[in-house]
């Protein structure tokens, strides 16, 4: 019987049954869960529907009371950098001014400078005073132009706003803190 | 079912009760022959195909077509079902489920007569007796090369394995079938 196995199993009678009854009685069950599911599933995605539909209604009304969370302004750096090529800012910088803070929104931006005390008369110092002096008295046209710096008052440090445009790109003026 | 109406029909059936009913028809005697021959008890496969079914109308959102046809899938789902059952005996979808008494009375008329007629494939059932004493995966290829003539291809698609598996799996199903009859 072994060797012919093969032969056996492919030649075998096969039952061919079926139950016409339990056909029938398990579509039908089959079909009441289906239609339970699928409403089980509708109330679920209505729900869902909703809970989706609040949730972006309420994220529109953040962005429009508070503004998108993306976009709080120019980059600080850019702000920076117009205000280092301003020429009046590039000055008191170069006098030792440092930048403090810089505030950026879209349209005005700020950037905070401190400037702070010069030191008692050095040796150095006063002879830097002295070649000012010779320089003023040798230029001493009325019409020769100001330094936008006033002169530093050495006892104590100061701080200065500077106003940007970032749209025009440009410094619009420099005001002192008390 | 050629392979695109069948398709179509599933993809239907996902939202449709209809459709879904049209597939149980189209393979509900499939299913329940395979199982039939797979364990050689009418009561069995009765239960096993309901939980088959059931299975499918709760997973069909899932089926996604990987190049098989649907009714691997379904035999895919019976192939589980049997050793489960067999680990549980103890089907979810029994006789009480499905409806009243009197419906259920022809019922067990309906499965008298199908074991009746089970008991005249003696050979079979010899054969089939055999096969019993296998494990699960060799019952499972050997059924289905044998009992449901379908080729390696096809089983490979139903059992989610290789050909060479399937190939093997004959292979040493088919040696220990022969051991176990010469013994």
């Amino acid at each position: 019987m072994s060797d012919q196995l093969i032969p056996k199993l492919e030649k075998l009678a096969l039952p061919e049954i079926d139950l016409p009854g339990h056909r029938v009685k398990l579509r039908r069950f089959l079909l009441e869960r289906y239609s339970g599911q699928r409403q089980a599933t509708s109330v679920f995605s209505l729900f869902w529907r909703l809970a989706t539909l609040a949730s972006i209604s309420l994220a529109v009304l953040l962005f429009w009371l508070v503004g998108s969370p993306f976009s709080s302004g120019p980059d600080k750096t850019f702000i920076k950098e117009i205000a280092v090529l301003d020429p009046r800012v590039e000055s008191l910088i170069d006098q030792g001014a440092i930048i403090k803070e810089i505030q950026a929104t879209k349209e005005k931006s700020y950037v905070l400078l401190e400037q702070f005390p010069v030191p008692s008369a050095t040796p150095l110092t006063g002879a830097l005073n002295l070649v000012r002096k010779e320089k003023a008295m040798s230029l001493p046209s009325a019409d020769q132009e100001q330094p936008f710096i006033a002169p530093r008052e050495e006892s104590a440090h100061r701080l200065l706003m500077v106003e940007i445009d970032v749209q025009g790109k440009r410094v619009l003026g420099i005001k002192k803190i008390k | 079912m050629t392979p695109e109406p069948e398709k179509a029909l599933v993809e239907k059936a996902k939202s449709d009760s209809e459709a879904f009913g049209r597939l149980f028809d189209e393979y509900y005697s499939k299913i329940f022959g395979y199982v039939l021959r797979r364990t050689g008890d009418v009561e069995i496969a009765r239960d096993v195909v309901s939980e088959t079914f059931l299975k499918a109308l709760k997973n069909l959102w899932r089926f996604r077509w990987q190049g098989a046809p649907f009714s691997a899938w379904l035999y895919r789902l019976a192939s589980n079902e049997i050793p489960n059952f067999f680990r549980q005996k103890k089907p979810v979808v029994g006789l009480d489920k499905l409806g009243d008494p009197v419906f259920s009375a022809d019922l067990f008329e309906e499965i008298m007569l199908a074991e009746e007629k089970l008991k005249e494939h003696k050979e079979f059932l010899e054969v089939q007796k055999q096969i019993l004493l296998l494990d699960q995966r060799y019952q499972a290829v050997i059924s289905l090369r044998f009992f449901e003539k379908k080729q390696i291809k096809e089983i490979a698609q139903i059992l989610g394995k290789s050909e060479g598996t399937i190939k093997s799996l004959l292979h040493r199903g088919l040696t220990k079938l022969r051991n176990q009859i010469k013994a």
